[in-house]
């Protein structure tokens, strides 16, 4: 796993810490720990797998589809990480 | 009111590209596709190093800009779909500059916080008394 290089000098998580271990959880199987790991993983792969669909097969309102849930995406990595921090 | 009777050459133009452009076939806005894929790639670079994501960003800021001054010179000749993934695109491209740009903002400013830190603690007296 690629170490994050905020996380060794500060000691703090950024703001996309979490998510390799979450998608190493999803590989397994394990939906349930990968929410708990890093809950924007889901949205974000969401919103990748939908950009590519688009792409290949031009939906007709793709573009405003694929707006909206990078917003939503977006909110729930800062919410996400706000949370985390004043835990 | 002189030239309500005589438009000029660009309306005119206009009104050629409204009503012939979807029968000649509309091109695709050069770059919109781009646009779209880096704007998005750009949240997910923004995360851990910031810098990633600020560059993707403002290289998606830049072609959207090219791509929507060559849309406004000459509106209709373009297919709908590809301006759509234009504007999405520059929307994205927007809100990950804003984000990473954030980070770099915010690790700049612990950097700060740490180099004082550290570099106010008496570590001569430390270690001369540990030799």
């Amino acid at each position: 796993m690629m170490s994050c290089f905020y996380k060794q000098i500060t000691g703090f998580d950024c703001p996309g810490c979490g998510m390799q271990r979450s998608f190493i959880e999803l590989l397994k199987g394990n939906f349930k720990e990968s929410f708990y790991l890093y809950p924007p993983l889901l949205p974000t792969l969401f919103t990748l797998g939908l950009t590519v669909w688009h792409l290949v097969f031009k939906l007709k309102n793709g573009a405003a589809f694929i707006k909206y849930s990078f917003i939503t995406t977006t909110s729930i990595v800062v919410i996400s990480y706000i949370i985390k921090m004043l835990r | 009111m002189e030239n309500q009777g005589t438009p000029n050459q660009e309306n005119i133009n206009q009104q050629f590209n409204q009503q012939f452009g979807q029968t000649f076939g509309q091109q695709q806005l050069p770059n919109s596709t781009g646009v779209l894929v880096l704007g998005i790639i750009s949240i997910v670079g923004c995360f851990c190093y910031g810098i990633i994501g600020l560059i993707l960003g403002i290289i998606a800021l830049v072609l959207a800009s090219k791509a929507n001054a060559l849309y406004q010179q000459n509106p209709g000749s373009y297919s709908e779909a590809s301006v759509k993934n234009m504007k999405a695109g520059k929307v994205c491209a927007i809100i990950g500059t804003c984000l990473s740009a954030i980070v770099i903002v915010i690790v700049i400013i612990e950097l700060i916080f740490f180099a004082s830190v550290f570099s106010s603690m008496p570590w001569g007296h430390l270690f001369n008394g540990v030799r």
